[in-house]
């Protein structure tokens, strides 16, 4: 597949959890090499839109597209195997398992050579390396998104979906995290879809959707986002 | 006395294994499998049934031959599938719609009684034996008595834990168990098919059921409600030993084997010089609940977590 093509297209996706649905009629798409941010306040379903692509939550309408195959309601296992990985914003790591076991398990279906990935992710995190045999629960918050990314990009995705990386971190762990996602966009080819309610996180992306009650109301690249003063106001407070 | 220590090895030594059996299903199924004493018997009553049309055979030293190791192996097997599709039909729907764990619990008591009133049904309520006739047994200093068949039981209890530890901690599938334990969903995400993991441990704690059962029917005798006396001591083993914790289910099955046996024996001593006409014996089971409850206010995470013996 070239750059620029087509990778995932969500098409009229209705989802929710039991009777309430919480995402209505979405659609978004998501091209090959692009860093994609899907914003919108609190509530607003991002987590049910990344749920529903990742197979977590099965859609009520709607289908789920990715490389031309039709993914809907595919087990998350499954949706894995196809090259989507998805680091959800919590519950991402395994706590009681060390950071070495976190890694394995984050490659737990990848045939290639493993090592060749450890050695990704140390130039990438290089306090990874120093901390392997720690109890990953014992990690720091910044360590514990650092972990989370990379137990995400052990499979080598083609497709790197983050719910709020660097939700709860310090301004420049932000920093930090973003930049990492940067350089897998730029450096590994990796396509990134990511949820932010950070307004950090959107300079750093090329394109963006608000998400607002459960619908996507507007589509930009990312500096028309920003300059668009009903999002900066409704949702970054100005 | 220190033949009671003895024999509390060997108790032990089985009650590690059963509660390795129990402790699976608790560790990746979160409930407490009740019905692990009455698997334990079938496990003891399979192979007793395979014996009937499998010639026993005779190693050196010990009284039993290649026959029993091959009825073992067929126990194991059809316990496994027994558990296996008693997990499928029963557990699996329960687990699909997120049901309350006293579901679980009810589910695995009905069970115990059905499996129970089976094994009656079909071997009837006597005491078997493997192997009939008069056992070798060595006659140690200090009142020692144990025979070629319970040294081989201890010695095979602690290769298979040997075995189970290094899977659980140091092969791919055994972390990916543990993982599961840890955040099902996660490692959904992450590629591990829970229904796989399920599928694994209920036939891990098939195969370990069925070990303990035949080696207590090869250290003691069969009878249909061995599994059941056990069961508070194989409970003790899990709890005491750390959730899912293998050496410290192991060191938590030898302390409560070693308290039933010599705890017995020293309080028998008490009442018969105090003319008090008790049997302990027929008691133990009191024993292991008072010290699952000494041990449950003093250490509530279990005796060994934390420690040296468990990574």
């Amino acid at each position: 597949m070239n750059k620029g093509e087509k990778i995932l297209e969500v098409k009229d996706v209705t989802a929710g959890y039991g009777p309430v649905d919480v995402l209505f009629d979405a659609s978004i798409e998501v091209n090959k090499g692009e860093f994609v941010v899907v914003i919108g306040p609190n509530g607003a379903g991002k987590t049910t839109l990344m749920r529903t692509i990742d197979g977590v939550l099965k859609p009520k309408k709607g289908k789920v597209m990715f490389n031309g195959e039709n993914i809907t309601g595919m087990d998350p296992s499954d949706i894995l195997t196809k090259g989507i990985s998805y680091v959800p914003q919590e519950g991402n790591i395994f706590t009681d398992m060390s950071v070495m076991d976190n890694l394995e398990m984050g490659a737990y279906t990848y045939e290639g050579d493993i090592q060749e990935r450890l050695d990704m992710i140390f130039d990438l995190f290089p306090i990874l390396k120093e901390r392997l045999k720690q109890t990953s629960g014992n990690l720091s918050g910044g360590q514990r998104q650092m972990l989370a990314i990379s137990r995400g990009i052990m499979i080598d995705p083609s497709l790197l979906i983050l719910d709020e990386p660097t939700s709860g971190l310090q301004p420049n762990l932000v920093t930090d995290v973003l930049d990492s996602i940067l350089r897998l966009q730029e450096e590994e080819d990796m396509t990134i879809l990511l949820v932010a309610q950070t307004e950090q996180a959107i300079p750093a992306a090329d394109r963006g959707y608000l998400l607002r009650s459960g619908e996507i109301i507007f589509e930009a690249p990312t500096d028309t986002l920003l300059d668009n003063d009903q999002v900066m106001n409704l949702y970054f407070g100005g | 006395m220190l033949g009671s220590i003895v024999n509390g090895i060997i108790l032990g030594s089985i009650i590690t294994l059963g509660g390795l059996g129990i402790s699976y299903i608790l560790l990746i199924q979160n409930y407490f499998n009740f019905t692990g004493g009455t698997f334990f018997t079938l496990g003891a009553y399979l192979a007793f049934a395979f014996l009937s049309i499998i010639p026993m055979g005779s190693f050196p030293v010990v009284s039993f031959g290649p026959g029993l190791i091959l009825a073992l192996i067929l126990s194991m097997i059809v316990l496994a599938i027994i558990m296996t599709a008693v997990d499928k039909f029963l557990y699996q729907p329960l687990r699909k719609r997120n049901s309350p764990f006293m579901f679980f619990y009810l589910t695995a008591f009905g069970m115990l009684f059905v499996l129970r009133s089976l094994i009656y049904l079909i071997w009837g309520p006597q005491l078997k034996n493997y192997i009939s006739g008069v056992r070798k047994t060595y006659h140690l200093a200090g009142g020692i008595n144990i025979s070629p068949d319970e040294i081989f039981v201890v010695l095979a209890t602690l290769i298979i834990v040997g075995i189970v530890y290094y899977f659980q901690y140091y092969t791919k599938l055994g972390k990916a168990m543990l993982a599961t334990a840890n955040d099902s969903r996660l490692a959904e995400i992450s590629g591990i098919k829970n229904k796989h993991v399920h599928t694994t441990v209920t036939i891990i704690a098939g195969v370990l059921t069925a070990t303990a059962g035949v080696f207590y029917g090869l250290a003691i005798q069969l009878r249909p409600i061995m599994g059941f006396t056990l069961l508070m001591a194989m409970f003790f083993a899990v709890v005491c030993g750390g959730d899912g914790a293998i050496l410290g289910t192991l060191g938590a099955g030898l302390i409560i084997g070693i308290t039933q046996e010599f705890g017995s024996e020293i309080l028998q001593v008490i009442f018969d010089s105090t003319g008090i006409p008790i049997e302990m014996s027929g008691y133990k089971q009191v024993l292991a609940f008072l010290l699952l409850i000494v041990i449950l206010t003093t250490k509530p995470h279990g005796i060994f977590q934390g420690t040296f013996l468990e990574r």
